[in-house]
């Protein structure tokens, strides 16, 4: 499986985390964070990056705002209330779930 | 850095042709492309498109179907809205409201034919709502094309103006495959004077509904062109 595919499953809670680090961000700058932090490892695809989103705002999890920027109009997602406690939950959720697979997969650390 | 005009031109024709029409869409992928070109500076803007763009939106088709996602996505939210404003129509205070276009259709009813109470419901609750929106998908073209831009529409307005199709093709089911094989054409007449409630009760309907797709345009509908 390519690591795209395993990176799929994660991208609510890779979008959720990232905007609870910065208060608000565009679709752009998003996919340019994520490279910049795996040093290129990770490509967060536009085909899968806007569903997500969209999906995340019609949840309740997202608030949008636009600014114009450049002559252009600039759409930034922010996390709402709820937005912010899914996060926590998320990432907390992901890291156990990375605890146990290390665990699996290399018993020798999960047992230090 | 801004992009040039020939890019911008190159932008807006590209996205014009792969089929993304309506402001909101539009908006988001122009400014995600041009950053994009801004950082990358290519050379070639067109095999840019081609090579970088395209394949990381999964292609043509893959750029409409995160469109038509969230299309599907508005239309549900929209549709959700419609249904708690109706809901909360049947609850204190505005049942009040309810209660008065019943009385006062019943005793529309009561004085004139079935058919003119049906005829005032229709006009109260489905043309005027419809008025309205029409005036302002047609209000939101003429501020578009005023300021030249390359789209016409507006996504949630579109999602509106669904909910309103709703009605229209329940009305022509019920009257031209409910009515003709349930009661007969020639018998409706007849039937409406012997179930004067039924239409009382439909009309009032018809009514609740117009409140509430007007209650929604004012919470919802983008009449004049502004940032979304």
């Amino acid at each position: 499986m390519s690591s795209s595919k395993l990176l799929k499953g994660s991208l609510a809670t890779i979008i959720l985390k990232l905007l609870k680090e910065n208060e608000k961000m565009y679709g752009y700058e998003i996919t340019q964070r994520v490279k910049e932090i795996t040093a290129g490892e990770f490509k967060i695809t536009e085909g899968a990056l806007y569903p997500t989103l969209h999906k995340l705002e019609a949840e309740g999890m997202l608030s949008t705002e636009t600014q114009k920027v450049d002559n252009r109009i600039r759409k930034y997602y922010s996390l709402t209330k709820e937005g912010n406690a899914e996060a926590q939950t998320k990432v907390a959720e992901l890291e156990e779930f990375l605890l146990n697979l290390q665990k699996l997969l290399n018993p020798k650390l999960g047992m230090g | 850095m801004s992009l040039t005009t020939t890019q911008h031109n190159i932008l807006v024709k590209y996205l014009k042709d792969v089929g993304i029409g309506h402001q909101e869409p539009f908006e988001e992928f122009y400014d995600h492309i041009a950053t994009a070109i801004e950082k990358d500076k290519p050379e070639d803007v067109k095999k840019y498109f081609r090579e970088v763009i395209q394949p990381s939106f999964g292609g043509v088709q893959g750029m409409l179907d995160v469109v038509n996602e969230q299309s599907k996505i508005r239309r549900i939210a929209i549709l959700k809205r419609a249904k708690e404003i109706f809901l909360s129509l049947f609850g204190w205070p505005a049942i009040g409201f309810v209660m008065v276009s019943f009385i006062l259709l019943q005793t529309l009813s009561n004085r004139f034919d079935e058919k003119y109470v049906l005829i005032y419901a229709a006009i109260l609750g489905l043309f005027i709502p419809a008025s309205v929106m029409m005036y302002g998908v047609f209000s939101f073209y003429k501020d578009c094309k005023k300021q030249q831009l390359p789209y016409r529409a507006n996504d949630l307005n579109y999602s509106i103006l669904l909910l309103m199709v709703i009605p229209f093709n329940a009305l022509s089911i019920v009257g031209n495959l409910l009515i003709p094989i349930f009661i007969g054409r020639d018998n409706f007449g007849q039937f409406l004077t012997a179930y004067p409630a039924i239409t009382v009760c439909f009309s009032t309907l018809v009514l609740l509904f117009g409140f509430t797709c007007l209650k929604l345009f004012k919470e919802n509908f983008t009449f004049k062109l502004e940032m979304i």
